[in-house]
């Protein structure tokens, strides 16, 4: 308990945490965000996406669902004949291609553009479960009537989005992975550093006990960081997370989960490195950045999806823009597991260590 | 128990350094020992190694009666800690480091407070309990150190340092207060390459250099290996023709007188006189003095201290 007080007062009692972690990354959202929302809106408008169809059969419903889509500004499609000769130009001319095969199968080959496919796969999704739902609606001997044509129009995603939100959420990963990484490690250097770790060595102590503790004593460190940030950008800078209450909690608790992991993750390493952790810590967590994407919308095949904070981010991104608790229930475990493990792996570490 | 503490042809090499070399000492219960020695003499090394910290090559350490190694967990429970370089949480109060670390011990609840509270106060720092760490001054931290460590009541106390870089005043205040740990049942074993504190409180002393101990013994002792001799140092003002050298030759004939000479100092000029420890003749060469006419000015006894006894023991001088 004593331990668990320690870290924690640790923490709060040096202000300059208070600016790092909650204050600084407020205006991080906000500032990112309001500078990126004109170049990238006028980059990602929706209408810009445009599409190759292969249609092998002329699907009368599959047309008529093109050109809807194109009415209404959604989508820019061309009908081409040759497949393989479009498949080419993916992330040139197209953004995909999109094949109806003979069956009735609908076969999308993404490009790299992300807010493309995610669209395109939502505008799809709907459409097969439409086709799915008419199929039923006619084996029972009921004719669909016609859809009023602005039925969804206006409606979208059903909250307006900003730049601010995608970068609160990518903000908060950040965050976390400064905050967890680097902030336990040097939770562990400067334990080294005061003799804390001396005098736990001459003490009887159960070590495994000692480090369980710290691990424990960051929890509300974490817990404090993401709230804080969060209720900042969302009172401060007007950025939104979930669609309601309920998904915002599940968006905290899957963000603890993951602060506690890169905690862990941090403590461990903070006692494998001899040096000052910061100075490999940080680059670390930059380079892990960067690459997922997390300060521009970089996406890197092959290197990105190797990051696991681009995994995080998607399952954060899944839950807050599309509701979907799949992803994030995913990566959560993944977290609640590799957290254990790195706790594991720190208290042995921890135990073995007696030289100082 | 006559070998509270028992360390037995210790030998502990870093790479080619040979930082304990075949060291052996006991402590009796409720002494204060002493471990002097010039920086780098393996000190803290042999402390470590007594507190479990360090491993050793070659040797055995005992403390009440268990192993080190294989009771080690025993061990720790019964020493008290408190290391050369300042061990404390720099974002906790005063009260709080001492709880978290007396924590470490078992103690719990209630009986960690009031421990707590007297540690402060035994270092007399009862005043300054909710001063965070960061804000103490060096004096402080140093009596606060000391706190931390003994707040669980251990039987032996293990000090490396503790008087490093503080002010008279505090370094008074820690040394009364290892001699009233002392009163209250401790073992406590002190080191430092101060002379003059060892001297001060410790009820036998181990000289180390180089890893290996120099000599063992009480204070009188240790003195006693390393001369048998004190001088006398006379000031004053010669009459005019005075025989210098007859003079000491008259000196030189009273019993116990080991040497007589004249030395200049400070452009001075100084009559140095050696006898032996206990010296009887002391009026006799005053009335010698003043046969000769000689004014006296003052007269300076040099007792040999550890200094003394370092050099003469290494052949170099201390620190
Ligand atoms: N971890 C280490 N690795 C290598 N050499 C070491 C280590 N610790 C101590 N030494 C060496 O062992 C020797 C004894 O060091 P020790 O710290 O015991 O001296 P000390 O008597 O405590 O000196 P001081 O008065 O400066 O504290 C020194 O030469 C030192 O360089
Ligand atoms: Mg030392």
């Amino acid at each position: 308990m004593q331990i668990f007080m320690a870290v924690w007062k640790t923490f709060y009692r040096q202000k300059a945490n208070l600016f790092f972690t909650v204050f600084f990354p407020s205006i991080l959202v906000f500032i990112l965000g309001t500078l990126l929302e004109q170049w990238n809106t006028a980059e990602q408008r929706i209408p810009e996406i445009k599409i190759a169809y292969v249609a092998e059969e002329d699907d009368p419903a599959f047309l008529k669902f093109l050109k809807e889509t194109e009415r209404q500004g959604l989508l820019e499609t061309e009908r081409v004949q040759e497949k393989e000769a479009a498949l080419e130009k993916i992330d040139g001319r197209y953004a995909a291609v999109l094949c109806r095969e003979t069956g009735g199968e609908l076969v999308l080959y993404q490009g790299a553009d992300s807010v493309a496919n995610r669209t395109l796969q939502m505008l799809l999704e709907g459409y097969s479960s439409m086709e799915r739902a008419a199929a039923l609606s006619l084996s029972q001997g009921v004719v669909p009537k016609e859809a009023s044509a602005d039925f969804v129009t206006g409606e979208r995603l059903g909250v307006e989005r900003s730049m601010i939100d995608y970068y609160a959420v990518s903000c908060l990963v950040m965050i976390l992975f400064m905050g967890g990484c680097i902030g336990g490690a040097n939770a562990i250097y400067e334990w080294k550093k005061d003799g804390v770790f001396l005098r736990t060595a001459v003490s009887p102590a159960e070590k495994t006990k000692v480090f369980c503790m710290a691990v424990l004593g960051h929890f509300p460190m974490v817990f404090v960081e993401e709230a804080a940030v969060m209720a900042c950008s969302a009172l401060l800078f007007g950025a939104r997370y979930g669609k309601g209450v309920l998904e915002n909690l599940a968006l905290l608790l899957f963000f603890f989960v993951v602060g506690i992991t890169l905690t862990a993750f941090g403590m461990a390493a903070g006692l494998l490195l001899r040096c000052q952790p910061v100075a490999v810590m940080m680059p670390l967590s930059w380079t892990v950045l960067f690459f997922s994407g997390s300060f521009a919308q970089l996406k890197i095949d092959g290197i990105t999806q190797l990051m696991p904070a681009w995994y995080i981010q998607e399952a954060a991104f899944d839950l807050t823009l599309f509701g979907n608790y799949t992803r994030a229930l995913s990566v959560g475990g993944i977290c609640l597991v590799c957290f254990v493990a790195l706790t594991a792996f720190g208290a042995a570490l921890f135990c073995r260590k007696r030289n100082i | 128990m006559d070998e509270f503490v028992k360390v037995s042809n210790l030998v502990k090499n870093y790479g080619n350094l040979c930082a304990v070399d075949n060291l052996s000492f006991s402590v009796r219960k409720g002494e204060i020992f002493g471990l002097l020695g010039p920086n780098g003499a393996g000190k803290s090394t042999t402390i470590n190694i007594l507190t479990t910290l360090t491993e050793y090559d070659k040797g055995s350490v005992s403390v009440a009666g268990l192993d080190t190694v294989r009771d080690r967990n025993r061990v720790k429970a019964f020493i008290g800690t408190v290391p050369q370089d300042i061990a404390l949480h720099p974002f906790l109060t005063a009260r709080e480091n001492v709880r978290f670390f007396a924590s470490l011990y078992g103690l719990k609840g209630k009986k960690l407070k009031e421990e707590a509270d007297r540690a402060l106060a035994f270092v007399g720092l009862e005043e300054k309990g909710d001063v965070r760490t960061n804000r103490m001054s060096g004096g402080m931290k140093r009596r606060l150190n000391i706190a931390c460590g003994i707040a669980h009541r251990p039987g032996l106390i293990v000090m490396d340092e503790p008087t490093v870089g503080v002010d008279a005043q505090s370094r008074d205040l820690i040394l009364r207060s290892i001699l009233t740990l002392r009163e209250e049942g401790a073992t406590v074993i002190y080191t430092s390459h101060y002379m003059q504190e060892v001297e001060e409180i410790c009820d036998r002393i181990a000289i180390m250099d180089r890893g290996a101990m120099v000599a063992c013994g009480t204070e009188q002792e240790l003195v006693a290996l390393a001369t048998d001799r004190k001088t006398y140092e006379v000031e004053g003002k010669l009459p005019a023709g005075l025989d210098r050298s007859g003079l000491c030759g008259r000196i030189l004939l009273l019993p116990d007188v080991k040497d007589a000479r004249f030395t200049e100092r400070e452009g001075r000029c100084v009559l140095e006189v050696a006898t032996a420890l206990e010296f009887d003749g002391f009026m006799q060469l005053l009335q010698l003095l003043e046969r000769e006419k000689v004014t006296l000015r003052g007269i300076n006894t040099r007792e040999p201290n550890l200094d003394a006894v370092f050099l003469a023991l290494t052949g170099r001088e201390m620190g």
